[in-house]
């Protein structure tokens, strides 16, 4: 949480620079973000690559457990094509790019706004970051109304590492591990979904 | 294939092969970490210089929470599905 709210500060000072100086003229941005967004995603990669736990718990829990970040998956696009109903003026699939960052609000709001503009980009930051506290706030109670799996499934990327204190507390130390994985699988998806996703526009 | 899926195979594949050098890989994680900052310092300048999205920010945030609530609920209704059919009977006690 605290890291969270020294990123949202990052954001904010981000905000005030680009608003009242002429920073955002001088500085090539859209070089510079990408190269530190390639950074980034190869040093994710690399994290989960190293990480030999996941291919253990891949190889106990059997398929099985490729079923949790399937569900988030099917889940999220579910319940972002029911609410398309209330969203006219923003096509489908854009809604659903923001739907598919699955919290991990830094990652997926970068690629959106190279993808689609400012606008979306800055819905897509909200958005997973709402994400990710409505998590953090409503694990007890989704709890208690769709079982175990469903602060995983609620907490989407982040289940790896940002809510997985909330989860384990909640739903309890055994499903830890399935957390974990859920939430790497995900944020695996991310960089791959969003740019299958910007093909439909 | 674009530029992102390759970074991302690339880093697969380096930690892969790197999987016993367990201080390097943190150092990678702290990296990772710290590379959010500048990532985020960077987007907030693009928004920040950018007038309409300031303008309009109360309609991106309803919209915002809104796909956002909608994909939380949406994944957490179908997880219950998931975990009486696959999950709770293995535990061994109904609760």
């Amino acid at each position: 949480m605290k890291t969270n709210l020294l990123i949202v500060l990052c954001f904010a000072a981000g905000v005030c620079l680009g608003r009242f100086t002429l920073l955002a003229s001088f500085v090539p941005l859209s070089g510079s973000v990408t190269f530190v967004l390639l950074a980034l995603i190869f040093l994710v990669g690399a994290g989960v690559g190293g990480n030999v736990g996941v291919w253990h718990v891949l190889k106990e829990m059997r398929l099985r457990i490729l079923l949790v970040p399937l569900t988030v998956v099917v889940g999220t696009t579910a319940g972002v094509a029911a609410a398309a109903v209330f969203l006219r003026g923003i096509p489908f699939f854009q809604s659903l790019a923001i739907g598919w960052g699955f919290g991990y609000y830094s990652l997926s709001s970068v690629i959106v706004t190279r993808t689609w503009g400012d606008m979306l980009g800055m819905t897509a930051l909200i958005a997973n970051l709402i994400r990710e506290i409505a998590t953090l706030l409503l694990a007890p109670f989704l709890l208690r109304l769709f079982g175990k799996l469903a602060p995983i499934a609620a907490g989407g990327a982040t289940s790896m590492d940002t809510t997985l204190p909330v989860i384990s507390r909640v739903s309890g130390k055994e499903y830890a591990v399935i957390s974990v994985f859920s939430g790497m699988v995900l944020t695996l998806l991310v960089p791959v979904l969003l740019p299958l996703l910007s093909k439909l526009r | 294939v674009s530029e992102v899926v390759i970074a991302l195979c690339a880093g697969i594949l380096t930690g892969f092969m790197l999987r016993k050098k367990t201080r390097l890989l943190q150092v990678a994680d702290t990296a990772g970490a710290v590379a959010v900052f500048p990532l985020l310092l960077l987007l907030g300048v693009t928004f920040g210089s950018n007038g309409a999205v300031l303008r309009n920010l109360p309609r991106l945030g309803a919209r915002a929470a809104l796909i956002s609530l909608s994909g939380v609920a949406g994944s957490a209704a179908l997880s219950a599905l998931v975990y009486r059919r696959l999950f709770r009977k293995e535990e061994g006690h109904e609760d």
